[in-house]
């Protein structure tokens, strides 16, 4: 049914809480998953009566994002899941939707922090956008931080 | 595993689409469908003094609500054709919260609604009921696009 999901993480737990479902979906299906990390790019920055200009390094920001999206797919692995992983640079929404269709994906798969009212006003919602705009189905699953903090105390315990 | 899947329908084309999906997943899942679909209220328009007797908005009332069982009995009837079992219901009231609600009081595992994909200026005026649900729902929503 689904041969390939895309999965954008953005290094919360928030967005992390979705790996659980995948598991449960990806095994019988025998799906393969790729991770995908956006990253926004900060625009070198120039401190006023001083020489300095502050650049980013892009470098170690991709590889450290590669290594976050590396240890989150040692556990997908483990889990005898097919798994590949993608740092790219720009805007959230535009990325994830390019990076599916790069993969080829066939499915999109995020969490949503789920703020509503005045919340979502005010940050919008890469979720919702992605909905909106993607050719493939999305699945979505909405989580708070509640949630997730209530979840990791759970399976600390356990 | 997913056992109860929701299917809200508006009847439209991008609704097929997750119906499709839905039907598929029921069946490879073995899981039950139910199908629901949400009236709004009906808010009458009447010419002249504007006045509607209660006799007359029961029957417009009644006709809408006849005509969406119509629609869902057509979707039953096809989930059933390839072999899913499935349920219809038809709701009254907002539709968001409506769903939101009835897939809380069922405790489904999973909603696959379709999206219209609206952007611009139609979706600021007319929103996305998909994005409201994805916001309000108590659990996973998979969202096709209708095309």
């Amino acid at each position: 049914m689904y041969k390939r999901a895309l999965v954008p993480l953005d290094g919360s737990m928030v967005a992390e809480a979705i790996v659980p479902f995948i598991l449960e979906i990806a095994g019988p299906l025998d799906m393969e998953v790729a991770l995908l990390r956006v990253l926004i790019p900060v625009p070198p920055i120039v401190m006023e009566g001083s020489r300095h200009v502050i650049v980013e390094d892009v470098e170690k920001i991709r590889k450290d994002a590669e290594e976050y999206l590396r240890s989150v797919a040692a556990g997908l692995r483990g889990r005898g899941v097919r798994v590949t992983v993608q740092a790219r640079f720009g805007d959230p929404v535009a990325e994830i939707l390019a990076g599916a269709r790069e993969v080829e994906a066939d499915l999109i798969a995020m969490s949503t922090h789920g703020r509503g009212g005045l919340g979502r006003l005010l940050f919008g919602s890469v979720a919702e956008a992605v909905l909106r705009q993607a050719e493939i189905p999305v699945f979505m699953m909405r989580q708070t931080k509640a949630q997730v903090a209530a979840r990791a105390a759970w399976e600390a315990v356990r | 595993m997913t056992r109860r899947l929701l299917h809200p329908s508006d009847f439209s084309r991008a609704s097929g689409a997750a119906f499709k999906k839905a039907i598929e997943m029921a069946k490879a899942g073995r899981a039950e469908l139910m199908v629901v679909h949400v009236v709004s209220p009906v808010l009458p328009m009447a010419a002249g003094d504007g006045y509607v007797s209660p006799k007359m908005y029961e029957e417009i009332t009644a006709s809408t609500r006849a005509w969406a069982q119509k629609q869902l009995d057509k979707l039953l009837a096809k989930a059933k054709q390839a072999g899913v079992r499935a349920k219809g219901f038809v709701l009254e009231g907002s539709a968001h919260e409506q769903i939101a609600r009835f897939a809380r009081s069922k405790h489904t595992d999973l909603l696959v609604m379709g999206t219209h994909g609206r952007s611009g200026l139609a979706k600021l005026f007319l929103g996305s009921v998909a994005g409201r649900v994805v916001a309000a729902a108590p659990c996973p929503v998979l969202t096709v696009r209708g095309r």
